[in-house]
């Protein structure tokens, strides 16, 4: 498991209070039934943990972990080449 | 006064006040009224040089910050109406979002659309579902030669503000500067009557609430800009992620304003920690506005108890009243005086629809009296004026009552009839102050906005373990009295067999996935349950009432005949009926 996915899952637990193990496929609003109070919590949390400006594109959709990773990933890596 | 928002502003202008806006570090940029107006006066002649001409709707898409006052009040001086638009949601999917921006584009017939650099990622899809002649214009990319203000009339409109984002039969409520600026008015003299200034004493304030919603601009923005006072903001996800940041930005301002839906009263009383609170002190908040929503006693007293011992005087806490529909504010408490509940007979109230005063019963907040210049009165079906003690609707008559619903002018006559606005709302008077008890109009209201029940029903509407067009979306009062939770009654399909326990679950799934919004509870019906008027339609209050009178389970004492007529008129109206 990447760092990125570690540190999601960590933030994931703490704003869902969930217990159990969480896989990519996992469903960030279907299966952690996460609201959007709880979305506006998470993606404010990552931002923090991360240092980066977390933008949705047109038809981007973040539905899994596996999406939530790979975009946080992607914008580290877009910091990482402006910085 | 024949004033203009702009107009205002530009006075103002003059003056030393400025607004603070944080970011997510807790730390402030600050910018004076001064500044900002140039900027808007630059904003405004980039609109010009585009060909915004006055009485044009430019949507605002924009976050908390400097570019959302550009935006506005670029077309304000531009002479143009402002239409504050929901920003994109953060995650998940877009597609209801453009869905919603699309509706709303075309109901206030906008003709341009300034967005910040996050939302003119995304707004592309939406506007061409819109499917009108739109342009999308970067707020950063406007700056031009500084405009010199357009002349308006000041019962020209200013803004289109929608009460709720909704996809289905959008609202927007036409407002004129006048109006707007009667309500402005209205609030900050009842502030100033209350707390006088002093040579050692300024008003300030602060606000979390989101721009594009009624309190956060009219309340939390126009009140203090337009009257020349100090101002802090902080985005309302700063808020929602971390509670404590309102607290100590009054404590660091000494701000003696803030507003806020009842929720997030309850929301700070449960999840600040006393870490976050050290040296943090609220004696300077004399006004804490709560309204936007029902206000519930749980939360205001679990605020109080909570942070009395940070210096918050019970007194500050003043329940309010109002509706985009007449700009914000209808009714204030008394100011200096500590917050009202009053206990009624809960039968009484349901059966008899009368307010009979108990030791121990219904616990319902004063929402306090009419602003001056404003009246309240409560009547029957039929416009009648009723006494106090007695429910019914509540209409409210003053200076700040919306133009219309733009564009709809059935609709508004439906609400506006002879100078006063039926709000929709069921209440009645006791001692001359204002008491909510219901809602006749289908509306939803969670944590302090507004949405179509639609929008929920036609999310499950698919869902093969239910019958199309049998649900209904209500809110009811959450048990532990935090404010009002989503329900939703759905009938079964006919031979579905899914146990309630999976129904539900796939209900609230599919409810969270499209609209964000957790279900409290799922209520499943036997085909034909929900009631519904003659021609069909379903009767969302009515069955809210039947559920928790206990007569909804089953279609009660109904003979085999007698169902099979309802389940025939309900699929008539599935035919019939628009959603």
């Amino acid at each position: 498991m990447s760092e990125t996915f570690v540190e999601v899952e960590r933030i994931l637990r703490e704003i869902c209070n969930w217990a159990r193990a969480l896989q990519p496929e996992t469903q960030i609003v279907a299966d952690l039934g996460l609201d959007s109070i709880g979305q506006l919590d998470l993606v404010v949390a990552l931002e923090n943990r991360f240092e980066i400006a977390l933008e949705l594109d047109e038809d981007q959709e973040v539905i899994t972990i596996a999406h939530l990773v790979d975009w946080i990933d992607r914008e580290r890596g877009r910091a990482g080449a402006d910085g | 006064m024949d004033e203009t928002l702009g107009a205002r502003f530009a006075e103002v202008a003059r003056g030393d006040a400025r607004i603070y806006f944080m970011d997510a570090r807790e730390n402030e940029r600050v910018y004076s009224h001064a500044e900002l107006f140039e900027r808007a006066r630059r904003a405004a002649g980039g609109l010009a040089a585009r060909g915004i001409s006055p009485g044009d709707r430019v949507a605002i898409v924009a976050g908390t910050g400097p570019a959302f006052f550009d935006a506005l009040f670029g077309a304000l001086l531009a002479g143009a109406v402002a239409v504050p638009l929901y920003p994109p949601v953060r995650l998940g999917r877009l597609q209801e979002y453009h869905a919603r921006t699309a509706a709303a584009l075309n109901a206030a017939r906008v003709r341009l659309v300034l967005a910040d650099a996050r939302a003119r990622r995304v707004l592309g899809r939406a506007i061409a579902l819109a499917g009108r002649p739109l342009a999308c214009v970067s707020i950063a990319e406007l700056g031009a030669e500084p405009l010199a203000p357009r002349e308006v009339d000041p019962d020209e409109l200013a803004l289109v503000q929608f009460s709720s984002g909704t996809t289905h039969a959008p609202k927007p409520v036409a407002l004129s500067h006048r109006q707007l600026l009667a309500n402005v008015r209205a609030i900050a003299d009842a502030i100033f009557d209350a707390y006088p200034e002093t040579e050692a004493f300024r008003h300030v304030a602060v606000s979390w609430l989101p721009l594009y919603h009624d309190m956060g601009l009219v309340g939390g923005v126009f009140t203090s800009l337009f009257h020349g006072r100090d101002l802090a903001l902080i985005p309302p996800e700063l808020f929602i992620a971390r509670p404590a940041l309102w607290l100590r930005a009054i404590s660091r301002h000494r701000a003696t304003i803030s507003p806020a839906p009842n929720f997030a009263y309850a929301l700070c009383a449960d999840r600040i920690r006393d870490e976050e609170l050290e040296g943090v002190d609220l004696s300077s908040w004399k006004v804490a506005m709560n309204g936007a929503e029902p206000v519930t006693p749980a939360a205001l007293e679990r605020f109080v108890a909570r942070f009395s011992r940070n210096g918050l005087a019970r007194e500050a806490l003043t329940p309010v009243y109002g509706l985009a529909e007449a700009a914000l504010a209808v009714t204030f408490c008394a100011l200096r005086e500590p917050f009202g509940v009053r206990h009624f007979d809960a039968r009484a109230l349901s059966e008899q629809r009368r307010a009979v005063r108990v030791e121990r019963g219904q616990p319902i907040v004063s929402l306090g009296r009419p602003l001056a210049g404003f009246a309240v009165e409560i009547s029957d079906d039929r416009g009648g004026r009723l006494a106090d003690g007695e429910l019914g609707r509540v209409r409210v008559r003053g200076p700040s009552l919306m133009q219309g619903y733009d564009g709809l002018p059935d609709e508004t006559r439906r609400v506006l009839v002879d100078g006063w606005l039926d709000t929709g709302d069921i209440g009645f008077l006791c001692d001359g102050q204002l008491h909510l008890c219901g809602r006749a109009k289908d509306l939803v209201v969670l944590r302090g906005r507004n949405f179509a029940p639609q929008d929920f029903e036609h999310a499950i509407d698919d869902l093969p373990a239910l019958r199309t067009g049998c649900s209904a979306a209500v809110s009811a009062p959450a048990e532990d009295g935090s404010g009002e939770e989503l329900w939703i009654f759905a009938e079964r399909a006919r031979g579905a067999s899914l146990e309630d326990g999976a129904f539900a679950d796939a209900v609230i799934r599919r409810v969270l996935e499209r609209t964000g919004i957790r279900a409290a509870r799922v209520i499943p019906l036997a085909p034909g349950c929900l009631p519904r008027t003659s021609s069909g339609k379903i009767r969302r209050a009515e069955t809210l009432r039947a559920y928790r009178s206990g007569a909804l389970e089953k279609p009660a004492a109904v003979s085999r005949p007698r169902l099979a007529l309802e389940m025939l008129r309900s699929e008539w109206a599935l035919r019939r009926a628009p959603h």
